[in-house]
C-alpha cells in the first residue's frame, strides 16, 4: 500500500515536470518568400500550398489552425504542367507550359487575421519589412501587386498603442500573431534576379550588400522581439538550380559537330551557364553560330526591360560573392539573437553533388526527373518540399531537443497529391503558351521580381547606372 | 562407381544455396558437427573434417575409404519494419518463403599408414533474399542468390601418434543471380517515381571461378584433450555476367520512349562483378573420455575482405555502380557435446554465437543481418559401415535497425529473423 502511494507521488511528479525540451509551435509563423509560401512550377496553388515544408512542420509540430493564403486550382498565376516530352535527333524536348483556362482565385481571403505562411514570392527582405497588399486592389482585377495583396490584404492597421494609422507589412502581421516560433528564409530575392535575367548588377537584379547588412538583422531583430524561438534559413545558391545548369552553352549542329553557342558578347565558354528560358529561343534559331542566326541576349536590356540569358564565369563568380556575404550576414545576425541557422545553401549544393537516397532512389537537382525541383527550375515540387520539411524537422529536433515527428518520404515518392492540379500530364492539351517563351519568362519575372521594372524607371540618368560586374570583353572560345 | 557417386554429388550442389552463417558464410556441411553446433575443429572425426579440419583425416586410417553425403534443409524467415524517412514507420514486409538445400559430399582414401587424400565439395557462402516484387526496397533488391561450391583436393599426414597436419587446394566456382526494379527518379508527367523496368544480373556457365587454400593441424594431448587449428584463405572471384533488362509502361507512352532509348531493353549488355571471400580461422579445444566429447570453439572469418560490391558495366559505364559493404572480421564462439550412447547411437548438443561482420550502414534487403544465436541437436546411428546423422538447428537472429545510416536510405528494423535447419548425413567405409 505504502510502495503504491509512493509511486503514485512519482508519476505524479514526473506528470507535473513539463515536458522541458520541447519547442511550442501552437502559434508557428513562417516569414519568407516563395519558398516559404509553396510556391511550385510558377504558381502560387492549394495543393502545394498544404504540402508547403512550413505546412508540413505545423502538422507535425501540432500548430493550431496553420493558416495560409490558399488559392484554388489552377493558381496564380496558372501552374505549369509538362505537355510534352518528345524525342529529337535522340535527346528529350521538354514542352512546359501554363494549365490553360481561368486562373485561380483566393480561397481564404476573408480570414479575420493574418496568415501563419507569411511567405511572399518574390519578397526581398526589404519587401518583407516595408511592403503591404490591399486585397481590395486584386478583387478589382488589378494584378500588379498581386502576391502582396494576396497575402497581406490590409495594407494600415491601427497602431495598437495611437490608435493612428500604421503600415502593415510582412513583418508587422508576423509580430502581430504573437508566434510562438518563427521561421524566416528570406534574401533569396535579394539575388535571385541576377539568375532570372542572366545580369548580375546590384541594385538591380540583386540588393547591395552594405543594403541587406542593415536590414536582414532589422527583419530578424523584430521577429525576435516577439519573444518567440526562431529559426533562420540561409540562401542556396541560385547559379546551382536547375534554371541554370539545365541548357548548355554548347549546341549540337548537323554538319558542324558541338560547336559554342553565340552571345551578344561573343562565343560561350565551356563555364558559362545558359538558363532554362533560353533553350525556347535557341529553338528558334537564337545563338547559333551559322549565318543568320542573332546571337543569344546575354544581359538584361536597361531600356526595354527585356531580360538576357547567359551567366558568364565572372558573373557566377559575382552572384555566390553576394550569396556568401548575404549568408554571413544571416549567421551573424541570427547568431546574434541566438537563432539557430539550417543550412539550405549545403542542402543544395548536397542535391547537386550527389542527391539523397531513399530506397534506392536519388531525389537531386535533375530538371524533370531529379524529383526535387518544378517545372519552373527554380522552385521545388512536392517531394522537393517534403525533403526541405525532413530536413528542417530534423534540424529543429536537434538544436531545440524537440521531439517532432519526422518525415516519412515514401508516400510522397510514389503518390503526387496536387497530380490533378498539373493536369496529369495531358498530353495533346491545348498548348497557348510554351514557358520560357519571351512572354512567358517575362511572367515569371514579374512575379518574382515585381520591382524591377520600376528600378529600371528610377533609373533615368546614365550616370547613376551602377557598374556592371564583369567586363565587357570578348571571348574566344579555346 | 566412384565417378558415378562424384556425379551425384555434383548434381545435389547445384541445388540452390543460402545464407545462414553470419554474413552469408555457411557452416553447416556435415549433420554430426552441425549437431555439435559446428564445435568440430578439435575433432574432426568423420569426413566432415574435411570442412572443419582436414588434419582430421589422417587419424581415420583405421576406417578405410569412407564417403559421405548429405544436405542441409533450412527455412528462413524475417520481417523488415519500416522508419522515417524511408520506407516509414508503420511500413511492415516480410521475406518470401525459401528452403535452401546446400549440399556436401567427402571422400576420404588412405594412401598409406600416415597419408590420407581427401576430397571434399560444399558450398561455403550462400546469399538469398527474396521480397515481395512490390515492396518498398524493390529499387534495391528483390531477389538475390549468391552461391558457391567448392571442390578440394587435399592431403593429411600423421605425425607420429599424436599429431596430423594438412593442406589442400580449394577451387571455388560461384554463380550470382540478382534482380531489382528500375527507376530514372521521378516521371516527368507525374512527378512521382516511376517503376520504369527490371534488370536481371546473372552469371551463366563456367569461368566464375577462384583458387585459395587451406592448412590445419590437429593435435592429440593426452588426457583425451585434443586441439586443432585451421586456416582457410580469402578467395576472388571475378564473374562475369549478363544483364537483362524489361521495361514496364508507366501510362505514359512519352516517357516511356525516352526509357526505351536509353536502356538496352533489346540485348544482354555484359555486366560484371567481383566478390573476395574472406579467410577463416578456426581454433577448438576438445575433451574426449569414453561416452563423452566436449569441444569448445573459436573462429574469425575476415569479413573485412568484403568492402564493396562493384555492379560493372563495360559497354554501358552509365549503368555501372559500387555498392559499399564495409564488413569487418566477425568472431564465432562454438560449443559442442556429443555422448555416445552405444555402438550404435549417438547423441549431439551444441551451441553457437556468430557476430555480424555487416556495420548497421549497410543493412539493406540485401541482407539485414545481425548477431545470432545458434541452438542444435542431433542423433548419429551407425551400423556395420554405414553411418547416418540427422541433426536440427535453431537460429536466432536478434532484431537489429539501420538507426537512420543506411547507406541505401532504406531505414528500419530487420526483425523476427530466425530459421529451422534440418542435415542429414549419410557415410559409408569401404
Amino acid at each position: 500500500m505504502k510502495r503504491t502511494l509512493v509511486a503514485v507521488a512519482i508519476l505524479a511528479l514526473l506528470g507535473a515536470i513539463p515536458a522541458s525540451a520541447q519547442v511550442d509551435l501552437s502559434t508557428y509563423v513562417a516569414v519568407g518568400d516563395s519558398l516559404t509560401a509553396g510556391f511550385s512550377s510558377n504558381s502560387l496553388e492549394q495543393c502545394y500550398q498544404e504540402h508547403s515544408w512550413p505546412a508540413i512542420l505545423a502538422s507535425h509540430g501540432g500548430a493550431a489552425d496553420f493558416e495560409m493564403p490558399l488559392v484554388s486550382a489552377p493558381g496564380i498565376p496558372n501552374i505549369l504542367q509538362l505537355v510534352d516530352l518528345s524525342l529529337v535527333n535522340g535527346s528529350p524536348v521538354p514542352t512546359i507550359a501554363a494549365v490553360p483556362g481561368p486562373g485561380g482565385t483566393p480561397i481564404n481571403a476573408t480570414l479575420p487575421r493574418p496568415y501563419n505562411n507569411l511567405g511572399i514570392p518574390g519578397a526581398s527582405v526589404y519587401d518583407l519589412l516595408f511592403t503591404t497588399g490591399d486585397i481590395t486592389n486584386l478583387q478589382a482585377g488589378n494584378t500588379d501587386n498581386v502576391m502582396y495583396d494576396l497575402i497581406l490584404r490590409t495594407p494600415q492597421v491601427p497602431n495598437p498603442a495611437t490608435g493612428e494609422l500604421m503600415p502593415f507589412p510582412a513583418v508587422v502581421q508576423a509580430i502581430a500573431l504573437e508566434p510562438t516560433f518563427v521561421t524566416l528564409w528570406a534574401g533569396n530575392d535579394d539575388e535571385l534576379g541576377a539568375v532570372l535575367t542572366g545580369t548580375a548588377i546590384p541594385g538591380v537584379t540583386m540588393t547591395p550588400v552594405d543594403l541587406f547588412a542593415q536590414l536582414y538583422p532589422q527583419l530578424l531583430g523584430a521577429l525576435a522581439s516577439t519573444g518567440a524561438e526562431m529559426m533562420a534559413i540561409n540562401l542556396p545558391d541560385p547559379t546551382k538550380s536547375a534554371f541554370a545548369t539545365s541548357v548548355p552553352p554548347f549546341v549540337n549542329i548537323p554538319g558542324l559537330g558541338v560547336v559554342p553557342l553565340v552571345g551578344s558578347n561573343g562565343p560561350l565558354t565551356a563555364d558559362c551557364l545558359v538558363t532554362l528560358p533560353a533553350s525556347a529561343l535557341i529553338a528558334q534559331g537564337y545563338g547559333l553560330p551559322i549565318p543568320g542566326s542573332p546571337p543569344l541576349p546575354e544581359d538584361l536590356n536597361l531600356a526595354t526591360g527585356q531580360p538576357g540569358y547567359v551567366l558568364r564565369p565572372e558573373e557566377i563568380t559575382a552572384i555566390r560573392q553576394q550569396v556568401d556575404a548575404f549568408n554571413q550576414v544571416i549567421a551573424d545576425a541570427a547568431g546574434a539573437v541566438g537563432a539557430p541557422v539550417f543550412d539550405a545553401h549545403a542542402m543544395m549544393n548536397t542535391l547537386v553533388t550527389q542527391g539523397y537516397t531513399f530506397g534506392g532512389v536519388n531525389i537531386n537537382m535533375d530538371f524533370l526527373t531529379g524529383g526535387f525541383i518544378g517545372y519552373d527550375g527554380l522552385h521545388p515540387q512536392q517531394i522537393g518540399y517534403s525533403l526541405l520539411a525532413m530536413h528542417i524537422v530534423d534540424f529543429i529536433n536537434e538544436q531545440f531537443g524537440a521531439d517532432i515527428e519526422t518525415v516519412d518520404m515514401y508516400p510522397i515518392m510514389f503518390n503526387n497529391p496536387c497530380l490533378g492540379v498539373t493536369g496529369k500530364g495531358v498530353a495533346g492539351a491545348k498548348v497557348n503558351e510554351v514557358i520560357f517563351t519571351r512572354a512567358a519568362h517575362q511572367r515569371l519575372i514579374d512575379t518574382m521580381l515585381p520591382h524591377l521594372k520600376q528600378r529600371l524607371r528610377e533609373m533615368q540618368a546614365p550616370s547613376e547606372l551602377p557598374a556592371p560586374q564583369r567586363s565587357r570583353a570578348r571571348r574566344v572560345p579555346q | 562407381m566412384r565417378q558415378r557417386l562424384l556425379t551425384v554429388a555434383a548434381a545435389l550442389l547445384l541445388a540452390p544455396s543460402l545464407v545462414w552463417g553470419a554474413g552469408f558464410a555457411l557452416f553447416e556441411h556435415g549433420a554430426r558437427a552441425m549437431g555439435m553446433g559446428g564445435a568440430f575443429t578439435a575433432v574432426a572425426d568423420d569426413p566432415s573434417a574435411l570442412f572443419w579440419n582436414p588434419a582430421g583425416i589422417a587419424f581415420q586410417v583405421d576406417k578405410g575409404t569412407q564417403i559421405m553425403a548429405g544436405a542441409t534443409f533450412i527455412f528462413p524467415t524475417q520481417d523488415f519494419r519500416g522508419e522515417n524517412p524511408y520506407p516509414g514507420f508503420g511500413y511492415e514486409s516480410s521475406q518470401k518463403s525459401q528452403v535452401f538445400f546446400p549440399a556436401h559430399a567427402y571422400m576420404v582414401a588412405p594412401l598409406s599408414e600416415n597419408t590420407v587424400f581427401g576430397l571434399s565439395a560444399f558450398t561455403p557462402f550462400g546469399l538469398g533474399t527474396w521480397w515481395p516484387a512490390d515492396y518498398a526496397g524493390r529499387f534495391i533488391s528483390k531477389r538475390v542468390d549468391i552461391k558457391t561450391y567448392d571442390i578440394s583436393p587435399q592431403l593429411a599426414y600423421k605425425i607420429g601418434d599424436s599429431f596430423a597436419v594438412a593442406i589442400g587446394a580449394d577451387y571455388m566456382m560461384g554463380s550470382i543471380d540478382l534482380t531489382r526494379n528500375l527507376q530514372n527518379g521521378v516521371n516527368p508527367f507525374t512527378q512521382e517515381v516511376a517503376d520504369i523496368g527490371q534488370v536481371h544480373l546473372f552469371t551463366e556457365g563456367s569461368g566464375n571461378d577462384g583458387w585459395g587454400w587451406h592448412a590445419s593441424f590437429l593435435g592429440k594431448l593426452g588426457g583425451g584433450f585434443s586441439v586443432g587449428v585451421l586456416y582457410r584463405s580469402k578467395i576472388k572471384i571475378d564473374y562475369e555476367g549478363k544483364a537483362s533488362f524489361t521495361q514496364y509502361g508507366t501510362g505514359y507512352p512519352q516517357y516511356d520512349a525516352l526509357v526505351t532509348a536509353s536502356i538496352p531493353f533489346d540485348h544482354n549488355p555484359r555486366a560484371n562483378t567481383s566478390i573476395d571471400f574472406p579467410d577463416f580461422w578456426s581454433v577448438g579445444l576438445a575433451w574426449t573420455c569414453d561416452k563423452l566429447t566436449i569441444s569448445g570453439q573459436w573462429g574469425r572469418m575476415g569479413w573485412s575482405s568484403f568492402q564493396q560490391l562493384p555492379l560493372i558495366f563495360p559497354d554501358y559505364p552509365e549503368f555501372s555502380e559500387t555498392l559499399e559493404e564495409g564488413y569487418h572480421d566477425a568472431d564465432q564462439y562454438r560449443l559442442g557435446l556429443e555422448y555416445r550412447a552405444s555402438d550404435a547411437w549417438a547423441f549431439q548438443l551444441g551451441a553457437t554465437y556468430d557476430e555480424t561482420p555487416q556495420p548497421r550502414v549497410s543493412m539493406s534487403p540485401l541482407l539485414g543481418d545481425a548477431n545470432r544465436t545458434d541452438y542444435t541437436a542431433g542423433v548419429s546411428f551407425k551400423s556395420g559401415k554405414l553411418f547416418i546423422d540427422l541433426s536440427y538447428m535453431y537460429v536466432d537472429v536478434k532484431d537489429r535497425c539501420t538507426r537512420g545510416i543506411a547507406l541505401v536510405g532504406y531505414e528500419g528494423c530487420y526483425v523476427n529473423a530466425s530459421a529451422n535447419l534440418v542435415a542429414t548425413s549419410v557415410g559409408y567405409s569401404f
